[in-house]
């Protein structure tokens, strides 16, 4: 179980992946304001993140990338997400760890978060 | 001795003189040869004068009697042979006054010859002027004292030549015309394109006078980001004769640049370029409407997608309680999927709809039904979707219409979600049923929202046009809620008003006649 937060402007994908990832375990919350991401992840000592390509006009890759120069979250894994299937390397090179492109598996997406998490904590510990 | 010596020499003498005479008749021969070859001469001389198509013509005397005329100006006098010996001005008299006695004069007083170009002269043929043009020579006429005692008269007749220079000339004045009317920019440049006229399309867009605009570069008014581009492909054209076609920003006499579509095309003489001709037309409208289609088709995919995605998602994940659990917790999901097919059949009836109103396709299905009862039923709906939202409804009249009750109902749902979505935080909508006056009936709803700028008022109504937030954040939606409800009120015979103040909010009224005959 993990504390992931979910960045999307489309408030039912980010209703239904919460009730997704809930429903595997994990204390999720959603949030419709990219532009507050860091200040969730402290506020909510979030794990991982998964992150829209485009939320309300703001491109998440800016998040990403600034998320990335930032040393107090610079670490945590990104799950990035777009309906655009040809943007995962932009994405990746913004410092995402991982792209996903909707519509998706919802066992693509559970594995591919607890796979994330599982290296990740086993970097960290 | 003495005798026969003085016989000696008269025989020598004698032999002498006839050697003399010999010779003398020689010379007598020689020189009647000669005079005869010389009238031979003078004659073919004449021959050849006469019978030029040149206009020839020798004056005598200060009356100006003429003393040769050729054939060719014979005819062109209109007169026959017996001109010969009259003054000229009494074979042709209309000529007097059109300057020709003056031109006479100077020449057989100052003895300066007077040369003239396609000069019109009109000549009295059988009682009708008749106007030709001459290239003319006056010239002085010696006698073997030296002095000025004719004129003679050298001329060519360039009629055909000058009406062909006069209809080029009014060729040109039509094109220069035709050219300056035109929208289009047009341009002229030489061979090595260095530009030598631009129309008046192409000055008053710039701002510039011709001299002002030949002695710029054309860089200057090319958007900074494609004057390597034209440069590149200009030279090629240059270098290979061939045309130009390309797209480029134009800075206009505001200093705003303009999308342009730009042709040139090389105009040759055997093969080789002598000058370039170019048009250039605006398609900056075009070129918006390009990218707002392309907008769109993105939005179209993502929009699209996102529902999908949504559904897929729940399903699978009701797929899983269902294997793991028999349980009764699968309503709600059940539930938010019903609400995501319904979005998805929305939006791809709305797709079906435009192209329906593009193709005038659009039908009503009119019913007798009481758009209170409506409008009640809708926003239950929408509240049903929404709990955080604040919807007040106010009749202030109870009214049965006559009306297609889905699209209104479509009309209600585009105002109140467009409402709610550019509401920000304060998700208040007001929404009142009215009587606008005894003929017809009104459904206002009003919002705190966002607002609309005076200078997008009447670009919402069109299709595909999305409201921008400040910091150029957009809002979900394809963008053709306004042009649709617009369609259907219009169909219906009714009308949609519009009251909004940036940042107060808005408010959108539709207009339906009570009686739909």
């Amino acid at each position: 179980m993990a504390k992931i937060l979910i960045v999307d402007d489309d408030q039912t994908i980010g209703f239904m992946l919460k009730d997704i990832l809930e429903f595997s375990g994990h204390e999720v919350t959603v949030s419709q304001q990219p532009r507050k991401t860091k200040e969730n992840i402290l506020k909510h000592n979030i794990e991982l993140v998964l992150l829209d390509k485009l939320i309300s006009g703001v491109d998440g890759t800016d998040v990403c990338a600034e998320l990335r120069e930032d040393e107090e979250v610079a670490k945590i894994p990104i799950i990035m997400m777009s309906a655009l299937h040809n943007v995962g390397e932009v994405c990746k090179s913004a410092g995402a760890t991982e792209f996903i492109s909707k519509p998706f598996d919802m066992e693509t997406l559970i594995s591919k978060t607890n796979e994330i998490l599982e290296k990740h904590n086993n970097k960290t510990s | 001795m003495d005798k026969d010596l003085r016989i000696k020499e008269l025989e020598r003498e004698l032999a002498e003189n006839k050697e003399q005479t010999e010779s003398l008749e020689k010379q007598v021969c020689s020189y009647e040869e000669s005079s005869a070859n010389l009238k031979e001469e003078i004659y073919q001389l004449k021959d050849f004068l006469y019978s030029s198509t040149a206009q020839i013509a020798f004056l005598k005397g200060p009356d100006y009697r003429i003393e040769f005329a050729n054939k060719s100006v014979i005819k062109v006098w209109g007169k026959g042979d017996d001109v010969v010996g009259k003054p000229l001005f009494d074979v042709i008299p209309e000529v007097r006054d059109q300057g020709i006695e003056d031109y006479l004069n100077k020449v057989y007083n100052s003895g300066e010859p007077y040369h003239a170009r396609a000069l019109p002269v009109e000549h009295n043929i059988n009682g009708e002027m008749v106007k030709s043009y001459f290239d003319f020579s006056y010239m002085p006429h010696y006698n073997s004292d030296g002095k000025i005692v004719g004129v003679d008269i050298i001329a060519q007749d360039v009629t055909q030549q000058a009406m062909l220079h006069q209809k080029v000339r009014k060729s040109e004045k039509e094109f220069r015309g035709l050219v300056d009317f035109m929208p289009h920019k047009i341009s002229i440049a030489d061979a090595e394109g260095n530009s030598v006229f631009y129309n008046k399309s192409w000055l008053d867009y710039t701002g510039m006078t011709m001299d002002e605009f030949l002695d710029s570069h054309w860089t200057q008014i090319i958007h900074p980001e494609h004057v390597e581009k034209v440069e590149q492909e200009l030279a090629e054209c240059l270098e290979k004769g061939k045309d130009l076609d390309i797209e480029l920003k134009i800075k206009d006499k505001n200093g705003d640049y303009k999308w342009h579509l730009c042709r040139a095309i090389a105009m040759k003489d055997d093969g080789i370029t002598t000058s370039w001709i170019s048009s250039s037309t605006q398609i900056q409208k075009l070129k918006e409407e390009e990218q707002r289609k392309e907008d769109f088709l993105k939005l179209v995919s993502h929009e699209l997608k996102t529902p999908v995605t949504s559904i897929k998602g729940y399903v699978q994940l009701l797929q899983s309680i269902l294997n793991s659990e028999k349980d009764n917790i699968t309503k709600p999901y059940l539930h938010r999927i019903e609400d995501q097919i319904e979005r998805l059949i929305r939006l791809i009836s709305e797709m079906l709809d435009l192209s329906r109103i593009e193709q005038n396709e659009l039908e009503l299905h009119t019913e007798e039904f009481s758009l209170n009862e409506h409008v009640e039923n809708i926003i239950e709906d929408i509240f049903h979707t929404n709990k955080d939202i604040q919807i007040e409804l106010e009749h202030l009249c109870k009214c049965d219409i006559v009306a297609d009750k889905d699209r209104i109902g479509q009309v209600i749902i585009n105002f109140i979600t467009n409402a709610l979505k550019y509401s920000m935080d304060a998700k208040r909508v007001l929404v009142k049923v009215f009587y606008e006056n005894e003929n017809h009936v009104a459904v206002s709803v009003k919002d705190f929202g966002i607002g609309i700028e005076k200078k997008d008022l009447n670009r919402i109504f069109k299709r595909f046009y999305r409201v921008s937030a400040k910091n150029e954040e957009t809002y979900a939606g394809f963008g053709i809620g306004l042009y649709l409800s617009n369609e259907i009120i219009e169909r219906h015979n009714g009308k949609i008003l519009v009251d909004s103040e940036p940042g107060e909010g808005s408010q959108f009224t539709f207009i339906l006649p009570l009686n739909q005959n």
